[in-house]
């Protein structure tokens, strides 16, 4: 064999052996990187190192890495987090709208910087829309504006809404993870509808097609329309 | 404390035209802030602003506490040449004073 | 006044809400423009570049030998390129915490002191990392972002920063993902950059150090990822950490191509 053939084969085997050199799977990065989350965090106020620990649902869906879960995955989560909702005992689920609006309008509450003795809001506001008059709403969710009005208020429909605000994965897997490549549409995802009974899918069918379809469109547009500061 | 905090100052020729804009180092509290305890923090703001250029006074302010923190002025005067010195000097509620220099570019 | 004058008047003023909707969302990116001049990070970078000349520490030297990746004292464009592995530390960094290694190694302060104050607060709380932060990104503006990641280390610090992107945790269930991974949207009324695009990620890392006016302060990365996990409800997350580091490094590599614009002004 001459020397440059030589070269030639010593070359090859080099980057062979290169390739083959293996790099950390996708479990080790898994591992190192929630020791790596452990390390790098304090305990500090009312936060303790405790809220690193993740429960079955956030395991699953941070495993996801943004994608959608597949149906069967979606259903288990679903499943699990619908048996943690309690309903009140006396069956009564519709209370004081102005206290709700209160709740959802406050944003403090479980922050390392927030008085543990101090008020503890729902901060739906970040992420909702809900009344007409705030207009310093977040898009992060579905607007709620109307919500009554295109959902009604029967007995099922208080008992969806209860339990979503309770766990809102007992109805929608990674629900805000929300990572999808698509826009999410002004309208109930369909594995939300899903969940919900015929006749509630069927009234909204009516109420969402048709002649409320173009001032559905109008008001979504100047939702858009927004202040930047 | 702040007051060793140079001001910057761009002081620029077009035409016939002298344009002048500082950055001054200042915390401008208003009286009407409170701190984390519940305290309200004392104010502390510019009072007074003086430009002059080649020593004569091409501005005179007296501000108050509507002025943003770290405030930015900007402003333009008739003449100038290259090289003309532009001194700024500012006093405050607290009594104390800060000038910086700058030349006409 | 006649009719019509009334009726003009009428339609004038009902046009009136729907005008001003539009023309405040105008006027409002007219007073950002307004506002890139006289940006008060300039403050900080001139303090920052008299920190970094100056001798200080118990051994009296100046920063002027600090290697932030290019070469001893070379400061145009480093920014551009962390984080980064440096040999003589056998680790990845970030210019925060390799700013932290040359005030431990070059000035003789020891690692607590050197990181004592990485946030200011005020007159009489002000931090030297942010001024010497503010003072070395505005020697990469206008330069393209190139992070590499060539040394094994850099790969893993990317990939477990993609990890840590999608973590949910804490009380709420957020991750990093949870508020930005998607186009246009925002919280409350303040919009959040899609850093699962590159555009997204550009816009975003770009644009950090920036004077926060809310705060009046300039604030650094490692202070937005700070006060990001703050918001998630996570514990505090340490200054100069691992997590921190990969994090960074996950983003500003995604932010590659992208033209370096800070130390920039935000609301």
């Amino acid at each position: 064999m001459n020397l440059r053939s030589r070269w030639v084969m010593f070359a090859s085997a080099t980057l062979v052996a290169a390739a083959c050199t293996t790099s950390p799977s996708d479990e080790e990065i898994s591992s190192k990187a929630t020791a790596t989350l452990k390390d790098s965090f304090k305990a500090a106020g009312q936060a303790g190192l405790d809220r690193l620990d993740q429960d079955d649902t956030q395991r699953a869906c941070s495993s996801l890495s943004g994608k959608t879960p597949p149906r069967e995955i979606a259903a288990k989560i679903e499943a699990a987090n619908l048996a943690t909702v309690k309903y009140p005992a006396d069956g009564k689920l519709l209370g004081d709208w102005k206290n709700g609006e209160k709740i959802a309008q406050e944003g403090r509450g479980k922050q390392f910087s927030d008085d543990p003795k101090g008020p503890v809001g729902a901060n739906c506001y970040a992420c909702h829309q809900l009344s007409k008059s705030e207009l310093s709403f977040g898009t992060i969710g579905p607007s709620l504006y109307q919500y009554g009005k295109s959902h009604g208020n029967s007995v099922e429909v208080q008992r969806y809404t209860y339990g979503k605000i309770f766990n809102s994965e007992a109805f929608i897997a990674s629900a805000l993870a929300a990572v999808r490549r698509e826009q999410r549409t002004p309208r109930l995802l369909a594995s939300e509808r899903h969940n919900e009974p015929a006749r509630i899918r069927a009234r909204s069918r009516r109420r969402f097609g048709g002649r409320f379809a173009a001032a559905r469109r109008r008001r979504t547009s100047a939702t858009k329309r927004r202040i930047v500061l | 404390m702040a007051i060793g905090e140079p001001m910057k100052i761009r002081a620029a020729l077009s035409g016939d035209t002298t344009e002048i804009k500082v950055l001054m180092n200042h915390e401008m509290e208003t009286g009407q802030r409170k701190d984390a305890k519940g305290e309200t923090i004392p104010a502390w703001f510019i009072q007074n602003v003086l430009v002059t250029w080649s020593g004569k006074t091409v501005l005179s302010a007296q501000w108050g506490t509507a002025i943003a923190k770290n405030p930015f002025l900007s402003f333009k005067f008739k003449g100038g040449t290259k090289g003309d010195k532009i001194v700024i000097r500012w006093v405050d509620s607290r009594g104390d004073t800060r000038s910086d220099e700058a030349v006409i570019a | 006044m006649n009719r019509f004058a009334w009726l003009a008047a009428f339609a004038g003023l009902a046009c009136a809400p729907l005008a001003s909707a539009q023309s405040t969302t105008d006027e409002i990116a007219k007073y950002r423009a307004a506002l890139q001049d006289g940006n008060p990070a300039e403050l900080w970078e001139a303090r920052g570049e008299a920190l970094w000349k100056e001798k200080r520490g118990p051994k009296q030297v100046s920063l002027e030998a600090c290697d932030l990746g290019k070469g001893p004292g070379v400061v145009k464009g480093a920014y551009a390129e962390l984080p980064r592995y440096f040999a003589d530390a056998d680790r990845v960094m970030d210019l925060e915490t390799r700013l932290v290694w040359c005030m431990v190694r070059l000035q003789g302060y020891s690692d607590a002191d050197a990181k004592k104050n990485p946030f200011g607060n005020g007159a009489d709380k002000r931090s030297d990392l942010e001024a010497l932060t503010a003072y070395v990104t505005s020697e990469s503006r206008g330069v393209k972002m190139s992070v590499a990641l060539v040394h094994p280390k850099e790969v893993e610090a990317y990939r477990i920063g993609e990890k840590l992107f999608y973590f949910r945790g804490g009380t709420h269930d957020f991750a990093c993902a949870t508020c930005h991974g998607e186009n246009d949207k925002r919280i409350r009324l303040q919009d959040l950059p899609n850093l699962m695009t590159t555009e997204g990620a550009q816009k975003a890392y770009t644009t950090w150090p920036a004077y926060r006016v809310s705060q009046g302060e300039l604030r650094t990365f490692e202070w937005r990822l700070y006060d990001c996990f703050r918001q998630q409800r996570f514990p505090e997350l340490v200054y100069g950490s691992d997590a921190a580091i990969a994090l960074t490094t996950y983003l500003a590599h995604n932010a590659n191509g992208g033209v370096y614009d800070g130390p920039a002004i935000k609301r």
